[in-house]
């Protein structure tokens, strides 16, 4: 017996080991979903929607039902192909084996529920009615303990065992938002909170956890906006051999964290920190039998998974522009992994985009406000907001020079270079003959030298013979000893970059590229109104024409509205007539698709979902700014998607559709007054008011760069041989080459 | 996430310029419109000087309005540009025209006589060269168009066998006898002396055109037409030896206003795109 027991425990070590393989942080890719897709990702929504009917819900009417049905599963669809969501992959895997262990006594009430990932800096987990439970890598990468996310978990278990998603479902149907269904996924009433709270320490009693992480999980909860660790950020962090930055750009003053336990909770949904306390506490002291177990599955493979939440927050903040975060997160995580490739990558990254944010002066949208800024991560946010552009720029060419030059076999960091030399040439705000050939010590050094020296008298003859325009030249060099100026820190310290001749030589490279096209600019700028319109449509013609012949279709969007409000059942409907029609016409076209869908996931399964969500993420990141050409931040594994497929064009679509008949109460009126006209005016706005809008764009996923977009807008309903027509027509274009 | 992205490529595609490079409707630019059309004559029925029409029921003759008017078009075209289209539109239009019983018919044997006649048939042809155009972005001949076209209709009473009847103008009763225009010694309308009736066309059509398969469209709408000419006989024709020469006069002069106040179609057909 004691042998069968001793083998059992070496299998299960054996099977843990082999479950829990260790992550190589220092190559670090994003988190992707592993093993066989789940059905929640395969089935149509319509087809769950129908499903969930069939089956009923006993306290709900008819109406309530299809409402219910209707509202709760295209939003959750929404969020499952919203391509930040993974499954099967370490940490899903983590939360499903922490469920496990809670609800090891109820087998039944675990077959209901899957666990799901979200990409998202958000801190918050929230369950639906559909059994699907998410949270977010914002929440695991604040966590401190497995226990603390076994008890977010036994909340949400407790939130669908009660049904609390059907009993504050808002069974209206007129003037709901999908973005309202969404947000109200995870929004209850106080009553609710409280109910899950205290069920949550009920089951994470049973399950054998401590009883001192529950009321820190709610300091966890508090403190979540704030970055994942306070750590204090070193002024001297960015001084480097020559290169120096004044202390004043610094903040004087530390800002205090302002959260406060007892906060109003008059306009939440859920009660303040100090009442789930409160609360939670008084539950607690109804159990006797608390452990001091904090780390059932082990206390390295807990801070496993919470690297790589924090890994990905780096990334999520990339993505969503929030680019003083991103560094602050670097900067905390490159003390544990200072040869993490993918940390270097995100911050090369991270310093170009900011210096194309700031270059149209919009940086402030990706570092906080000032309103906002609290504890350590304050400092950095009020050094990036004080940089001045000419600032900003030196010290962006400085981080992602210094990482090129140190990793210059890295490919991506290599891209990157390389696009931020392009977009330097191009910037009007830097000018590198301006650039001081020295660093910032011998530049202090020679003008204390040289106020020394200015205390000899000047002898004549010098003064007399320097021009006017010299005397102006030399005010204007930074390398001139006496023009010195701490201030302009920023003319120093890149003498290094200076002398480089490869960097040089791609700088003039490129800036001839762009003095050709501001040369064109002028040139166009000169010439007459019709020569104007002849020129765009020509070049216009000349830039759809793509030579494309092959293409990667990413999941065409329909919305088919009604009464002002999104039809999901009949967008959904036309999605798959729409992309069965892209497909046909680019074959007529000669264009051979590759089509990355959710529909066809059952198919693809799990590589086609990552797939779809590496592309997906690619469209978020650049719809957040359409004027700025970003890096996209997948860069390597868009290349491999490009490798894979054998082209690097990729199609992202969407039509509008809505009917809304021309006629209105005033235009019959006229019209029964000129009589006749009623015969025209009524038919013509019948005929008329079916408004389709179709929008392609292509774009290159190794660039990142929009090749081409068209709009067409038609007086047409969006059935498929419709929308195939103008695919072959926008697809047959895009085909041929200049 | 999706509300976002939409708006992107919105927002974004509407900074790129388009050329109207037109590679036609799966390619094809020709086509052929195969229409049938109907209309209630409802401005002709009112406004037609003849108060009352008259149909054949069996051996009598019986009041009835003119209810349908039909006819067929053949129309070809040719898509020049994403948004424009020119075609050639040939066609017969079917339709009845009522004759006023109050004009007299100078009959040898009667002398002075008025005729109940059965509502005479018209075929009328017509030939329009048209224009056809759409919002800057669509794709010809698919969708909705509208047309504008010129062009010329001819209109003929058709040589059919009707029944007619006279009355008595002293008296004023109706001759007990139902004559046939075939068997009659008197025709009151003189086909041979018939003048085509011709009126030019000013169309505006409201077309849709929605596709059934590649090469194949259901095509449906509204033809608005001004028939534009003057009445043939604007006088009345007195008595030249030839009785029936008056009436056949103010047959060609009711289709001539039938014509005129015929001004609504409406269509269904097939399109054929090659």
């Amino acid at each position: 017996m004691i042998k069968l027991k001793l083998s059992l425990s070496i299998f299960s070590l054996l099977s843990i080991g082999a479950l829990f393989s260790q992550v190589d942080f220092n190559n670090y890719t994003t988190a992707k979903s592993k093993g066989k897709i789940p059905v929640d990702f395969t089935k149509q929504t319509y087809t769950k929607v129908q499903e969930d009917i069939k089956k009923g819900k006993e306290e709900l009417n008819q109406n309530q039902e299809r409402v219910f049905f209707e509202g709760t599963n295209y939003a959750i669809d929404e969020i499952l192909h919203s391509g930040l969501v993974i499954y099967g992959d370490e940490m899903s895997n983590y939360i499903s084996e922490v469920a496990d262990h809670l609800l090891r006594n109820d087998s039944d009430l675990r077959s209901q529920l899957r666990f799901y990932i979200i990409k998202s800096n958000a801190s918050n987990a929230f369950s639906t009615d559909q059994g699907i439970v998410f949270v977010t890598t914002g929440l695991l990468s604040q966590l401190t303990s497995e226990a603390q996310i076994a008890y977010v978990l036994a909340h949400e278990i407790s939130h669908y065992t009660e049904k609390h998603v059907v009993e504050t479902f808002d069974y209206k149907t007129k003037g709901y938002r999908q973005s309202d269904r969404i947000a109200s996924l995870s929004q209850y009433s106080k009553d609710k909170e409280f109910e899950a709270d205290k069920l949550g320490v009920k089951l994470y009693n049973a399950a054998g956890y401590s009883e001192e992480e529950i009321i820190s999980t709610f300091d966890v909860l508090m403190y979540s906006y704030l970055p994942f660790d306070e750590v204090v950020f070193p002024i001297s962090y960015f001084n480097k051999d020559g290169f120096y930055i004044p202390t004043t750009l610094f903040p004087s003053k530390k800002y205090e964290i302002k959260a406060i336990e007892d906060y109003d909770d008059s306009n939440s949904s859920h009660p303040n920190i100090k009442k789930r306390k409160e609360a939670a506490e008084i539950e607690i002291g109804t159990y006797s039998n608390w452990t001091d177990v904090t780390q059932r599955l082990g206390e390295e493979r807990f801070k496993e998974i919470r690297n790589i939440a924090r890994f990905e927050s780096v990334r999520n903040d990339i993505i969503d522009n929030q680019y003083g975060n991103a560094l602050y997160s670097i900067f905390i995580l490159e003390k544990d992994f200072p040869n993490s490739m993918y940390l270097k990558r995100m911050k090369a990254q991270t310093w170009m985009n900011l210096m194309l944010y700031k270059a149209e002066n919009k940086s402030s949208q990706t570092i906080q406000k000032t309103s906002e800024l609290e504890g350590e991560s304050a400092t950095l946010h009020f050094f990036l907001k004080k940089l001045s552009k000419e600032a900003l720029i030196s010290l962006s060419l400085r981080q992602v020079y210094d990482l090129y030059k140190s990793n210059p076999n890295d490919e991506e960091i290599k891209a990157v270079y390389t696009k931020y030399v392009k977009d330097l040439a191009g910037n009007s705000q830097f000018k590198l003959e301006k650039i001081s050939k020295k660093s910032f010590n011998d530049a202090a050094q020679d003008f204390v030298k040289a106020s020394k020296d200015s205390i000899k008298p000047i002898e004549k003859d010098t003064v007399a013979k320097t021009s006017k325009y010299d005397k102006i030249k030399s005010k204007k060099n930074a390398d001139n000893p006496s023009n010195f100026d701490s201030s302009k820190f920023y003319l120093y310290g890149l003498n290094d970059i200076l002398d480089d001749k490869l960097f040089s030589d791609l700088y003039a490279e490129n800036k001839a590229e762009w003095d050709r096209l501001d040369k064109e600019k002028e040139e166009y700028n000169a010439l007459s109104k019709k020569e104007k319109k002849a020129y765009n449509k020509a070049k216009a013609a000349e830039s759809e024409k793509l030579g494309i012949k092959e293409l990667i279709v990413v999941e065409p969007m329909v919305l088919s509205y009604k009464h002002g409000e999104v039809d999901n059942i009949k967008s959904e409907k036309l999605e798959s007539d729409f992309s069965e029609a892209i497909e046909s016409s680019a074959e007529l076209a000669g264009i051979k698709t590759y089509s990355v869908d959710s529909r066809t996931l059952a198919t693809k399964g799990t590589q086609g979902y990552n797939e779809r969500s590496i592309l997906i993420n690619m469209l978020n990141q650049i719809a957040a700014d359409e004027d700025i050409n970003i890096f996209p931040v997948d860069y390597q594994l868009l290349k491999q998607i490009s490798a894979d497929y054998g082209t690097s064009k990729v199609m992202f679509s969407l039509v509008e559709h809505e009917y809304s008949a021309n006629i209105s109460a005033s235009g019959v009126l006229s019209s029964v007054i000129i009589y006749p006209i009623l015969f025209i005016y009524v038919p013509v706005g019948i005929l008329s008011g079916s408004n389709t809008e179709m929008n392609m764009l292509i774009l290159d996923l190794e660039s990142g760069k929009i090749e081409n977009g068209v709009s067409y807008y038609f007086k047409d309903s969006p059935k498929k041989l419709q929308l195939g027509a103008h695919v072959y027509d926008i697809l047959k274009t895009m085909g041929e080459s200049n | 996430m999706k509300t976002y992205i939409i708006l992107f490529i919105s927002l974004f595609i509407s900074t790129f310029s388009f050329s109207q490079k037109n590679n036609g409707y799966y390619g094809k630019r020709f086509f052929v419109d195969l229409e049938g059309l109907a209309n209630y004559p409802l401005f002709s029925n009112f406004l037609n000087e003849a108060q009352y029409g008259y149909k054949a029921d069996g051996k009598k003759l019986v009041t009835k309005n003119d209810n349908l008017n039909t006819g067929f078009r053949i129309n070809a075209g040719y898509a020049v540009k994403r948004n424009l289209g020119l075609s050639l539109e040939f066609g017969q239009d079917y339709s009845s025209v009522k004759i006023d019983n109050s004009e007299p018919l100078y009959i040898a044997q009667y002398y002075n006589v008025y005729v109940k006649h059965e509502m005479i048939d018209v075929k009328t042809t017509v030939f329009i060269p048209k224009l056809e155009f759409a919002t800057s972005k669509a794709l010809l001949p698919m969708g909705l168009s509208h047309q504008l076209g010129f062009g010329v209709a001819y209109s003929k009473a058709v040589d059919n066998d009707y029944l007619y009847q006279i009355i008595d103008y002293s008296t004023g009763n109706y001759a007990p006898t139902l004559y046939s225009t075939s068997n009659s010694d008197v025709d009151p309308v003189n086909f041979n002396k018939f003048k085509t009736v011709k009126k030019f066309v000013l169309l505006y059509a409201l077309n849709m055109r929605t596709p059934i398969t590649k090469s194949l469209m259901f095509n449906y709408g509204i033809k608005y037409t001004i028939n534009i000419g003057k009445t043939p006989n604007d006088y009345y024709y007195s008595y030249s030896g030839d009785p029936t020469l008056s009436y056949t006069r103010s047959v060609e002069n009711a289709i001539a206003r039938h014509r005129s106040l015929s001004f609504m179609n409406a269509f269904v057909g097939l399109t054929l795109v090659l």
